[in-house]
């Protein structure tokens, strides 16, 4: 009888086992350098466009709405949310719960003097 | 004198039997689920790998685009050296691409590289860009199945 009991909660917990199994979740491609090209590649695009070359002589709104205009497009074509440190003039169209993706530090030359600014990327 | 002695030895045949039985079940039960747990996560382990292999090739393929293949270059003189401006696409240099070969070097069944996002490909990545005169700004899809 005790045999009988034994196989048949071994008989029940293969199949309890063998059900959930297949529910794990797969393991998640590792994209990290994806990332960090992501980051590079924004800050590429703002340069391109010359966002950062307005702060070389004047620290004015003109030259923040250039590049918190682009902030903004790039964030309506990705969903992914700029951030700088340096100022407010990143993403303000983000849906707000983003977690970081990566983030640059490259030197902009404000006011005739280099200064380093870190552009953070949030999705 | 003893009648019941050859159903006892039957019986006692019988009961063995059934003890054998009671204990191969498990055994057999335990290889089973073995054998199919280890299959399972052999599946799984493959599948990651090759998903992760095609994400790295995709991720290679947009870089050296974005990076060499489709980019502005501006050519050099007796005085100065050529340059090319990386994430920044030059139109004619992007639609030259041999995206044919592209997909049978890396090992890819069907290759494409697009700034709209194709509906058939499996796998995609894209890259950010300018693109042009204008610098508008695009993103870059890169697909492969």
């Amino acid at each position: 009888m005790q045999s009988m009991e034994s196989v048949l909660s071994l008989f029940f917990l293969v199949f309890l086992i063998s059900f959930f199994l297949p529910l794990l979740p797969s393991a998640r491609v590792d994209d990290s350098l994806w990332k960090i090209q992501i980051a590079n590649d924004i800050w590429r695009v703002l340069y391109l466009r010359g966002d950062f070359n307005y702060f070389q002589d004047v620290w004015n709104d003109p030259s923040k709405i250039r590049l918190h205009a682009d902030c903004n497009d790039i964030t309506s074509k990705t969903g992914i949310c700029i951030e700088f440190d340096a100022t407010d003039a990143g993403s303000s169209n983000c849906i707000g719960n983003e977690r970081e993706l990566s983030s640059v530090e490259r030197i902009v030359i404000v006011k005739n003097a280099p200064s380093t600014w870190v552009l953070t990327v949030k999705i | 004198m003893f009648p019941c002695f050859p159903n006892h030895h039957k019986l006692h045949k019988a009961q063995m039997a059934l003890d054998a039985i009671i204990t191969i079940i498990p055994i057999v039960l335990i290889l089973v689920f073995t054998l199919n747990t280890a299959a399972f996560l052999n599946y799984k382990s493959t599948d990651y790998m090759e998903r992760q292999q095609i994400f790295n090739k995709l991720v290679s393929i947009a870089d050296s685009v974005v990076k060499q293949k489709a980019v502005v270059v501006e050519t050099g003189n007796l005085l100065t050296e050529s340059s090319s401006y990386p994430n920044w696409i030059d139109e004619s240099r992007f639609n030259s691409i041999d995206r044919f070969l592209l997909a049978n070097q890396t090992g890819f069944k069907s290759l494409s590289v697009t700034f709209d996002k194709p509906g058939q490909n499996k796998y995609c990545i894209y890259r950010l860009v300018v693109v042009g005169t204008g610098k508008e700004i695009h993103k870059l899809y890169v697909c492969g199945d």
